[in-house]
């Protein structure tokens, strides 16, 4: 990559890491948001790595999230420190992700999308019913603290933890075999793609993302039910916000997510009324004229090219 | 636990699966003929449910006739839904389509349900025609008359789908086109027309879902949603290309949540999804798909 | 002109060695139709072996069933004395066995120059070292007549340049057997002599090549065996004069009729 790409990110750096110290009044609430944001970009930027490079629509991607958020929540009760169960969180999700990918990459297409989908209920209906583990639908409390400035710079290293990650699979061996999947993967096969291995690896290295901030979401907050970590919002919206900004380009995730985000707020402080329809009408229009997202417009594309941060589309 | 009671529980289960059977097989020839995944299917049940409780509470008009008037018109509705937002996708790339086809249905959705709760914020949320007209009984089982009607309606529908499928030529061609698209293709099948009729029929049917639910239980704005995903599940496990896999699979899910919601509430719900997940597990083509 | 119509000579039968990938029995059924019955061939190490027949006779079929692609419902394949049958395709690629489509299939949304790189990177026995893969990379897309197009996305390639980056990708899993599916179809004379020179300069380099054609001039020009399939059966083999003048392929062609009016002895 040419210097030249480095000055975008590195302004946006700059401003996130400075921001909590800067004394102003509304800081809070901006960071508060913005850690939102990060969260939201994390989940659709690992969520693209299947769903974008991979090429297979996993609208499961939230089971980890929500994996993540019981499984550190539930340690923290029992005084495990927040880091041990990061890294528990991890091991669930990456456990989960290798058992399941067995059965479920066996299916193609729509059908895997609401297999994955399924899974996300089973799961929310599981978390209500285990009500000695999960604490059931009143769902599951950890002690209260104020942690918005830790929180916030942990979802953003996370954040371009992901993004980086995604850069270097797009450019590995493992990438161009994901790719050829998603391409062809009867074809990808008979040269030599070990399609099965190759799928779970992928899920396996997504899932860790989510899992992680489903640990600090849990940490943040400080509560969390079923019907929000495995709810239908956090499941599809990772989804709508990585096809919007861009399927399968590393900067695609960042631009949608962003932007819906940003849509989101300015549409609920503008209008009293049907924000869900605007926003609806928002991502119709977005699938019937931008197919490839808003990074492949060909505005976008020539601002990215100056920026130095146009990716290898092929 | 009797004989008696378990036959209700299972009677109540079929007669409460055939409406989800219905608006499944409506999505199932949608899915079936356009490989789309149209999230915006419950939505038309919810309208038509809505549209039919206020064509029953504010201008009095039967329900039971309203059930022959309303569906039709979203026949065209659901022909027009395909034309104007999935027709446009039809020459993408297979994965960009689906993605795109998911986006565009799911926007729909959105709009359509948070319109509908708008509309009706204010008036009450739940919408039902409480209609009673007392139950039969047959031995000790009792058999509610209103079910056991929308139970025959449904059949009488399926029946005609099942007769339209067999024996007309459109319905043949619906069929071929389910079967092997290009094939149909070549065979001089317009296949853009076919896909526009195969969601028209399966928004008729959906509607008519909703009409007959809302006769003798609820629908409230916000069912549009979860409903057409649960049917999808209900597809899915049925097996793609066997519309006869779909009824079994409404009908295992009826059934199964009305018995196991019977015995433990809490896991009533989650029954259909674990079925769906077993089942693919065993079966990646579902139960009866080919 | 004649220079591409003439065939490479011919080497006698007994010198060509053990055969590289024998077929027994292959036979293939789809839901009561009979796609492959009871095939039974040798196909010599180095040579290049045409299937000709009639559309619907079970070529691609049996191209499936050798790559793996597809099971037979029974018989086996030996390809240098090891069973294919049961292996997964990229085994089989592994295994020294690389294919072009009938239905012209590179990655779409991929640069040539990645789609052979996933073969190379993937198709063959080991990963090979980074400064390896430049070179090979740039032979291969030279030897095709692609060097310069390397960063296009494959959607936007002419017919002709897809088969050739098809032919590019198979090649570069470095295999020991070729299987064409109609490679030369659709081409124009010039390119189809093009194509054939460039099919003989792969046989020559050692590579055994199995093609499907429809093409006469390239079967001819080409092959040192043609054997022949009709509704899933084998009903000739032989070398490529003796095969125009048989019978039972004439008939199969041309329908009874026209064996009244082709004699025998032409």
């Amino acid at each position: 990559m040419r210097l030249r790409a480095f000055l975008l990110p590195g302004a946006v750096l700059l401003f996130v890491l400075g921001l909590p110290l800067v004394p102003f009044d509304a800081r809070v609430y901006v960071m508060q948001e913005l850690t939102l944001l990060f969260l939201y970009a994390g989940l659709a930027q690992s969520y693209d790595l299947v769903g974008g490079t991979l090429g297979y629509i996993n609208l499961g991607h939230i089971v980890f999230f929500g994996l993540g958020a019981y499984t550190v929540g539930i340690l923290f009760n029992v005084g495990v420190p927040l880091a041990a169960g990061l890294l528990a969180a991890i091991a669930v999700a990456a456990a989960f992700a290798a058992v399941v990918s067995i059965p479920f990459f066996r299916l193609r297409g729509a059908y895997f999308s609401l297999a994955t989908f399924a899974l996300v209920k089973l799961m929310e209906q599981i978390a209500n019913n285990l009500r000695g583990l999960t604490g059931g639908s009143s769902g599951l409390k950890i002690l209260a603290e104020n942690r918005v400035v830790p929180t916030y710079y942990a979802m953003f290293g996370l954040l371009i933890v992901a993004v980086v990650t995604t850069l270097a699979i797009n450019r590995s061996r493992l990438g161009l075999g994901m790719k050829s999947i998603r391409e062809d993967e009867a074809v990808a096969r008979d040269f030599g793609v070990p399609t099965m291995r190759i799928k779970a690896q992928a899920l396996m290295i997504s899932s860790a993302f989510p899992a992680v901030l489903g640990g600090l979401f849990v940490w943040y907050i400080n509560f969390i039910n079923p019907a929000e970590v495995f709810g239908l919002k956090m499941a599809l919206q990772p989804v709508a916000m990585a096809m919007l900004g861009g399927s399968g380009l590393a900067i695609g995730p960042l631009l949608g997510s962003t932007f819906l985000y940003g849509l989101e707020e300015f549409i609920w402080t503008r209008f009293e009324h049907l924000h869900g329809a605007m926003l609806g009408l928002i991502v119709v229009l977005v699938g019937l004229f931008m197919p490839g997202g808003l990074a492949r417009l060909r505005p976008v594309e020539r601002l990215l090219e100056r920026l130095g941060l146009k990716e290898d589309d092929q | 636990m009797d004989i008696q009671s378990v036959l209700q529980l299972v009677i109540n289960g079929i007669l409460g699966g055939g409406v989800y059977a219905l608006a499944a097989l409506g999505l199932a020839l949608i899915f079936g003929v356009s490989g789309v995944l149209n999230l915006a299917h419950g939505e038309f049940l919810m309208l038509c449910g809505f549209v039919t409780f206020l064509g029953y509470d504010r201008l009095g008009i039967n329900p039971f006739l309203l059930v022959f008037l309303i569906p039709p018109v979203f026949f065209a509705l659901g022909y027009g839904f395909e034309r104007i937002l999935i027709r446009p996708l039809a020459l993408r790339k297979e994965h960009v389509r689906l993605a795109s086809a998911t986006l565009v249905t799911l926007g729909a959705a959105l709009i359509f349900e948070d319109v509908a709760s708008f509309a009706s914020a204010g008036t009450e949320f739940d919408k039902s025609i409480g209609y009673f007209i007392g139950s039969l009984t047959v031995g000790s089982v009792v058999l509610p008359s209103l079910k056991l009607i929308i139970f025959g309606l449904v059949l009488l529908l399926m029946a005609q789908l099942a007769w339209f499928l067999k024996y007309t030529y459109v319905g043949l061609a619906v069929q071929a086109v389910t079967q092997n698209a290009r094939g149909a293709q070549l065979s001089g099948v317009n296949t853009a027309t076919i896909n526009g009729v195969a969601f028209g029929l399966g928004t008729f049917l959906a509607a008519a879902a909703g009409a007959l639910e809302v006769i003798h239980s609820s629908v409230s704005p916000l069912v549009g949603l979860p409903l057409t995903l649960k049917y999808l599940c209900i597809i899915v496990m049925g097996g793609l290309g066997s519309f006869a896999g779909v009824a079994l699979g409404g009908l295992i899910i009826g059934l199964s949540e009305s018995i196991v919601g019977y015995f433990t509430p809490a896991w009533g719900q989650t029954v259909a999804y674990l079925l769906l997940v077993g089942v693919l597990l065993v079966r990646p083509k579902g139960l009866l798909g080919r | 002109m004649t220079d591409s119509l003439s065939r490479a000579p011919l080497k006698p039968a007994a010198a060509r060695g053990a055969p590289l990938i024998s077929v027994r029995g292959i036979s293939k059924r789809f839901a009561g139709l009979r796609a492959l019955n009871g095939i039974d061939f040798d196909v010599a190490q180095g040579s290049i072996t045409s299937i000709i027949g009639p559309n619907g006779a079970g070529k691609t079929t049996l191209f499936n069933v050798i790559a793996g692609d597809e099971p037979p419902t029974s018989g086996t394949v030996m390809f240098d004395e090891r069973p294919l049958i049961g292996l997964a395709p990229n085994e089989i690629c592994r295994l020294g066995v690389s294919r072009t489509y009938q239905s012209v299939r590179p990655f779409f949304g991929l640069s040539v120059r990645n789609n052979v790189l996933v073969a190379l990177l993937y198709g063959r026995r080991a990963v090979p070292a980074r400064g390896e893969l430049d070179e090979r990379m740039a032979g291969i897309l030279e030897f095709v007549h692609l060097a310069g197009k390397a960063e296009r996305r494959a959607e936007q390639l002419t017919p002709l340049d897809r088969k050739r980056l098809e032919l590019a990708r198979a090649l570069a899993t470095e295999p020991r057997l070729l299987l064409l599916d109609e490679l030369i179809a659709g081409l124009t004379p010039t390119e189809t002599g093009e194509m054939m020179d460039t099919v003989r300069a792969i046989n020559a380099s050692g590579v055994t090549i199995l093609l499907i054609e429809h093409v006469m001039k390239a079967v001819m020009g080409l092959s040192h065996t043609v054997i022949v399939l009709h509704h899933g059966e084998k009903i000739a083999e032989g070398e490529p004069q003796a095969i125009a003048r048989d019978q039972a392929v004439i008939r199969a062609y041309l329908g009874d009729a026209a064996t009244a009016v082709i004699p025998a002895d032409t």
